[in-house]
């Protein structure tokens, strides 16, 4: 997030996208709902199915799902036709804006009502209203990012923010909205195949020697595989070998029966985690890890913040902090981490990372840290981009709508989304084992349009089969109108029928985030 | 704006427009206290415990709602304030139905958490619930074993069934822990540098040294025998406390660090005196009750008439003494029923107790009797003895029956003889067992400067709560102190001496403990409505096993064979956790003892007025317990709480309440964290502790990205409830359900506790140095052929931290930059 959370309380508009909060963010979703209420701050609310915070919204568009670009270069089409742009900022901030614009204004409200389904006059006063509100943000989540051309989505949604002045002030913003606790710590960190932590790249000479001199390592030039290209790689021979911590691969990505043959294939496989996942099943060695609650650290969230995990109870059985155990096996390999806590690996960290290099315990045991924070007495950094650009200048990005390769047919003619529900989280290895969250939602459901599962003969409750390209899975039906006609929905928490055994792992070209968000299927009754 | 100034309990401070008395009062230190109050928020029904006096006022103004005026005077504490608020509790408590503390928690004399340490049981975490039982009593084996289980006689399920076998549970624990192997002993922690006397090696001293070993002082014990354990071990037959079991037990205290002095006896080895002279800053005396009490009848002296402790004592040490074929046991304690058991055993033909009341009266452990009654021991009651006569090589008993007199002043009724009901009956061996005092004959010695003083019935006197005698720095417990009882009150003598103890040794006062006030439904059955347990489906109590009478008379070897896992956990689910979840949240319970509220069980509810209603599933409602301050509903954001009043009194109290949580709930759980009584309580807390008795941790909810700070409630090694202060950014005390409720997972079952190592296609349990070396061996195959033959996936899970490592140790140690995390978002 450019912004903080807090931050929503004090923008005049803002626009949610791509993104569920009431049941993904629910302490975020109550910020919004209360800036509503108490602030009088406007919503615009952007998604094909009919999610509650919509009830709030001044405005909602529901767009054909994966029609992104072309709904976002519509908006921008009215802000500039209408002059409603902020155009000092624009001038003064930015760069690129003319040939932009040449792209943005092939879309007029008609051609984008053809392409989206939202009517040209609903399009023009979400345009209106976002470009006139004073303070306008934009926060969106994986409805956004997880689709083929999820990056053209991201830039386009940075191209409305620019264009409006709305990058670098309070109550702005562009707001992702990270799904799991410390997804943004994992990317800080560098646990990424083609930068090293902070975000400095693998192929800086510079920065390499830095990190060789204080590591005592040569490090390894050929940047690596992104999480979906391994298991092809594994398919092909190239990897034989994994250690996986604390992720479950095996419910959670996309395509998975594809990541199980590929787990199967592996020569060797070490699962670290806290419970006996699907993924760890497949294992050779499964190494018990101790739960937050067992050590000490830090997790960084949403907003940059950089906060202090702290033990409160001792590791159950055996079980050791993933932090010990890889200072162990390292050791064991000839290479010893003499690490005694996690504080002295943050140490090592604020001399590696310039954007954490002002983050120490000591300060983190008073308050929590916004980075960038690269020194000692910098305060952190609630706000990106204040006074210029990490790059200088704006750059906005022509972004051209592309239409998905999955769209439906006869034989699958119905949309396919997948996502969470506010009492579970990612594959369920943790929630499924509190006993009151399986009490409100014990099992996987899909949502289904009354007038769709009348069509197909489907009572609520009843069980049906979902079918895609890729596989088939049986659920319960849940008969509602928060999906439109055509799309239905399926929470990925659940094992037994992971939603991901539907789901195509077609890539965005540069993230490398598969397109959870669009798939075919066709929906029977059993 | 230019300020007020507002004087408030004699202080002048200036604040600006706008503020209310208690926010102002704040600013000066004053603690006003609130029940019903959320900032910003008006409330419908005030409550009215926020109360002050303004000068010029003739009405008492709520401070909550009462802007500050400039030039106002504020009285915050005066005696109108305090009549006004005591009068508010009062109102509440009279409405108010519940139990604080569980009946049987309370009837404990060493007041252990019973309730919390079943509920521990029945979820599996057995070690915890030993943990819980450790911090008031120290021998768990030993109690769990020879307790007369005082907390059984009023546990409530009686009134549905049977009472739980409270103490066979404890046994059970004890016994788990020692099978296996987990002695859960944290290492001792830094020396306090103050060194203090433990005299006497029995329950009373054990227990007041593993207390004051805790709190890092060095502690030395002084026993005169030759091995610890007092009583235990010399006054309990191995068949009832097996030595095997009892030296485990001392076993585990002295690894506490606590030193044993044994073969010391007081007034022969050393003094009082020259402990102190040797730089013992305190001394605590519990050196029990080993003198036995005189018959004062004829013959007392004869050859062949025995004392009960001094038999046992050699029993104890080893030896057996002689009694030939027929044995009078004279008494009723429960040493005189050891001792009829004891020789049944050694192979007597012939075992009478003569006891001059009846059964009922008699102080021995009713259960005992009837297992001796068993094993051919035979009681002759109402009978006493007036003469013992040698005669040949057998004694020779003159008896007479007893009958009661009428009562006296007191109305007691005492036994006296029956004349013409004289008899005789013929024993080898008397031995004399009716009851004992302590051996206080090291204070005649010359150099023993130290001499606390005593009763006439020779215990030692000491402060009710400060546990010193007459003698600066000189404490004492035990039976010493209280004359013999139960290894339990014992336990607990030794174990508050030792927090006097600590008291005294940091130069506080020793001070009187301020009680906390206790609701109760009753506290006897009679108070009780059977009504309260109508739903509560029948399950009777789970039987000890024990080895049958014709069997074990044969040898000294354990009666009693302990509860298995299986047993255990029926057992313990059996309780009806009568003590209120919401203790540690409870601000009327706190309030009420602050304001010395004094209410009159006669005039409290009899009766259950609504249903508790546990529909939700992590909320329980229970309206008898809720004072109606409306917090609740005031602070769900989602309309989600409906709370309604009917007919209200003068008071401003509603006669009936309806309180219904809606489809509109989130289960976010701020309003049970808002409630500040037991209306709203957390399924969760099956462990009611005081507030004080929980650790709080702030750290981050595992959940989403927003990255919630969460306070964690800890005791023992398990997340009591998780809370959030509205201090914290980013989420200001809010939280969601998975934050709120979610991370039980912590402590499931399930969770992985050992390396595993799959080995033909099925895990094994393998030790880390095993997985680890496998795991290097076949990494450092892969890696030494082609480094980017490995990949690795790090977690969003996982801390910076540990994200950091991984990456390194692909990089690093590997070398390839195949790393990445499942999620991009
Ligand atoms: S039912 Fe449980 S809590 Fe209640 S008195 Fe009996 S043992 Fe104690
Ligand atoms: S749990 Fe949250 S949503 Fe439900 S009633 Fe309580 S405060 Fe309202
Ligand atoms: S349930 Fe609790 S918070 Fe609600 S009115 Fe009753 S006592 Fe107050
Ligand atoms: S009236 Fe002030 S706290 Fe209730």
């Amino acid at each position: 997030m450019t912004n903080p959370i807090a931050d929503f309380k004090k923008a005049d508009v803002i626009l949610i996208t791509g993104s569920n909060p009431t049941e993904n963010h629910p302490v975020i979703a109550l910020q919004m709902i209360k800036a509503v209420q108490e602030n009088k701050t406007k919503l615009i609310v952007v998604d094909p199915r009919e999610i509650e915070i919509a009830q709030y919204a001044e405005i909602r568009l529901r767009p054909k799902p994966g029609t992104d670009v072309a709904w976002l270069n519509g908006m921008m089409y009215v802000i500039i036709d209408e002059d409603l742009y902020d155009i000092s900022y624009v001038a003064d901030r930015t760069e690129n804006f003319m040939a932009f614009k040449e792209t943005v204004m092939r879309y007029n409200p008609e051609f984008v009502e053809q392409v989206t389904g939202i009517p040209a006059k609903d399009l023009i006063s979400a345009a209106r209203l976002y470009a006139k509100a004073g303070r306008g943000s934009i926060a969106y989540c994986m409805g956004i990012t997880q689709h083929a051309f999820g990056t053209d989505n991201v830039k386009s949604i940075a191209n409305l923010a620019m264009l409006c002045g709305n990058v670098g002030i309070k109550g702005g913003g562009v707001n992702p909205l990270r799904g799991q606790n410390n997804v943004q710590g994992a990317c800080d960190m560098g646990a990424l195949p083609n930068v090293l932590p902070g975000y400095q790249s693998i192929s800086d000479q510079e920065t390499v020697r830095k990190f060789e001199k204080v590591w005592g390592k040569k490090l390894p030039a050929k940047p690596g595989l992104a999480v979906t290209d391994m298991w092809p790689a594994i398919l092909e021979k190239k990897i034989k070998g994994m250690y996986i911590l604390g992720e479950n691969p095996v419910v959670s990505d996309p395509n998975l029966k594809e990541v199980e043959a590929a787990l199967k294939k592996l020569d060797f496989l070490v699962v670290q985690d806290i419970f006996m996942t699907e993924t760890a099943k497949l294992a050779n060695v499964v190494l018990p890890a101790a739960s937050f609650a067992e050590k000490e650290g830090t997790f960084t969230n949403t907003e940059r913040r950089v906060q202090r995990v702290r033990q409160g109870l001792d590791p159950l059985g055996d079980s050791r902090p993933d932090w010990k155990i890889i200072c162990n096996l390292s050791e064991k390999m000839g290479m010893p981490m003499n690490y005694d806590t996690p504080e002295e690996i943050m140490e090592e960290i604020a001399c590696l990372v310039p954007i954490y290099g002002g983050i120490h315990y000591e300060r983190l045991n008073k308050n929590s840290l916004q980075w960038p924070c690269p020194n000692w007495e910098h305060p952190g950094t609630p706000y990106l981009h204040k006074d210029s650009f990490t790059r200088g200048k704006g750059l906005f990005q022509s972004v051209e709508s592309i239409l998905s390769d999955e769209l439906p047919n006869e034989e699958y003619p119905f949309l396919l989304s997948t996502g969470r529900v506010l009492y579970h989280y990612n594959s369920g290895t943790m929630t499924r084992k509190v006993e009151g969250l399986n009490l409100i939602f014990p099992e996987v459901i899909t949502e289904i349009h009354p007038l769709d599962a009348k069509n197909k003969g489907i009572a609520d409750g009843s069980m049906v089969k979902i079918t895609s390209r890729r596989g088939e899975i049986t659920t319960r039906a849940c008969l509602t109108k928060k999906s439109p006609e055509g799309i239905v929905f399926i929470p990925f928490h659940f094992g037994e029928a992971a939603a991901n055994i539907l789901t195509s792992d077609t890539l965005d070209p540069i993230a490398r985030i598969p397109a959870f968000k669009v798939c075919a299927v066709s929906v029977e009754p059993v | 704006m230019s300020k007020l100034e507002l004087k408030i309990d004699g202080q002048t401070l200036w604040v600006d427009p706008g503020t209310i008395i208690l926010d102002a009062a704040l600013k000066a230190g004053v603690s006003i206290p609130t029940l019903c109050y959320i900032p910003n928020k008006a409330i419908e029904h005030p409550c009215g415990i926020c109360v002050v006096e303004v000068e010029g006022k003739e009405e008492l103004v709520q401070a909550c709602s009462t802007l500050v005026e400039d030039g106002m005077v504020v009285a915050s504490r005066s005696d109108r304030v305090i009549k006004a608020r005591q009068q508010v509790l009062e109102q509440m408590l009279s409405r108010h139905y519940g139990d604080c503390i569980a009946p049987c928690s309370l009837t404990c004399p060493a007041g252990i958490n019973i309730q919390g340490y079943l509920s521990r049981i029945a979820r599996g975490e057995f070690i915890e619930a030993l943990k819980l039982i450790k911090e008031k009593n120290p021998l768990p084996l030993s109690v769990g074993r020879v307790c007369p289980h005082f907390c059984e006689t009023l546990c409530r399920r009686i009134l549905v069934d049977e009472c739980l076998s409270i103490n066979h549970l404890k046994r059970f624990v004890a016994d788990f822990a020692m099978d296996h192997k987990d002695t859960h002993v944290s290492p001792p922690p830094p020396s306090s540098g103050y060194k203090v006397a433990v005299i006497g090696g029995g329950p009373a001293g054990l227990s007041a040294a593993y207390y004051l070993a805790l709190m890092g002082h060095e502690v030395t014990i002084f026993e005169a025998m030759p091995e610890l354990g007092g009583m235990l071990r010399y006054g309990i037959p191995e068949f009832r406390l097996p030595k095997k079991v009892l030296n485990k037990e001392i076993e585990d205290i002295l690894r506490a660090g606590v030193r044993p002095q044994t073969g010391k006896r007081l007034g022969v080895d050393f003094t009082i005196k020259s402990l102190k002279e040797s730089g013992f800053e305190a001394v605590f005396l519990g050196i029990g009750a080993w003198q036995n009490q005189k018959l004062d009848v004829e013959g007392e002296e004869l050859d062949g008439v025995l004392s009960g402790p001094e038999f046992l004592k050699s029993m104890g040490m080893g030896q057996m003494p002689s009694t030939g074929r027929r044995v009078a046991v004279i008494g009723g304690v429960d040493t005189a029923v050891d001792t009829a058991r004891t020789c049944v055993r050694m192979g007597v033909d012939e075992v009478v107790v003569i006891y001059q009341r009846s059964m009922m009266e008699m102080p021995a452990s009713h259960r005992e009797v009837i297992e001796a009654e068993k094993e051919g021991v035979k009681f002759i009651f109402m009978t006493g003895l007036t003469k013992i006569k040698k005669e040949k090589d057998s004694l020779k008993l003159e008896t007479v029956r007893m009958k009661l007199s009428t009562p006296d002043k007191k109305g007691k009724r005492w036994p006296i003889p029956d004349p013409g009901s004289e008899d005789t009956r013929e024993a080898d061996t008397v031995i004399v067992a009716t009851g004992q005092f302590p051996d206080l004959s090291w204070m005649e010695l010359q150099d023993e400067a130290v001499k606390p003083h005593v009763l006439s019935d020779g215990t030692i006197i000491t402060g009710a709560q400060t546990f010193q005698t007459s003698e600066k720095g000189v404490f004492a417990g035990g039976d010493a102190v209280r004359g013999p009882k139960t290894v339990i009150r014992a336990i607990n003598g030794g174990r508050k001496a030792a927090e006097a103890i600590q008291t005294y040794l940091s130069k506080k006062p020793l001070h009187r403990y301020k009680r906390q006030l206790n609701f109760t439904k009753g506290k006897k059955f009679e108070d009780l409505d059977l009504h309260n347990f109508e739903n509560v489906p029948m399950r009777l109590g789970e039987k000890m096993p024990v080895r049958a009478p014709e069997r074990r008379i044969r040898d000294f070897d354990e009666i009693e064979l302990g509860f298995t896992e299986e047993t255990a956990l029926r057992e313990s689910k059996r309780c009806l956790e009568c003590g209120c979840a919401a203790l540690s949240k409870c601000k009327l319970r706190k309030l009420s003892t602050e304001y010395e509220v004094r209410f009159r069980i006669s005039s409290m509810l009899k009766r259950r007025k609504y249903e508790i209603n546990s529909c939700h599933p992590f909320i329980v409602i229970d309206p008898n317990k809720c004072i109606f301050c409306q917090r609740c509903k005031n602070s769900c954001e989602y309309d989600a709480l409906e709370l309604t009043g009917t007919n209200f009194d003068n008071d401003g109290l509603p006669e009936q309440i309806s309180l219904i949580i809606n489809e509109k709930c989130v289960s976010c759980g701020a309003c049970v964290d808002n409630c500040p009584a037991g209306g709203l309580s957390k399924k969760s807390i099956t462990l009611p502790v005081d507030a004080n008795e929980i650790k709080k941790v702030k750290t981050v909810c595992p959940f989403c990205g927003c990255g919630c700070v969460i306070e964690l409630n800890i005791k023992g090694n398990s997340i009591v409830e998780v809370n959030a202060d509205p201090e914290d950014a980013p989420n200001f005390g809010n939280l969601c359900v998975k934050g709120r409720f979610g991370t039980s997972f912590v402590s499931h079952p399930q969770r992985l506790k050992k390396p595993l190592i799959r080995k033909r296609g099925y895990f094994w349990e393998a030790s880390w140095e095993d997985a680890i070396s496998l795991i290097a061996q076949k990494f450092l195959e892969i890696r030494n052929n082609d480094p980017d033959g490995l990949a690795g996936l790090s977690s969003a899970r996982c801390t910076n931290e540990e994200n950091y490592l991984l990456q390194k140790f692909m990089r690093a140690v590997i070398g390839t930059n195949n790393v990445d995390h499942c999620a991009r978002l």
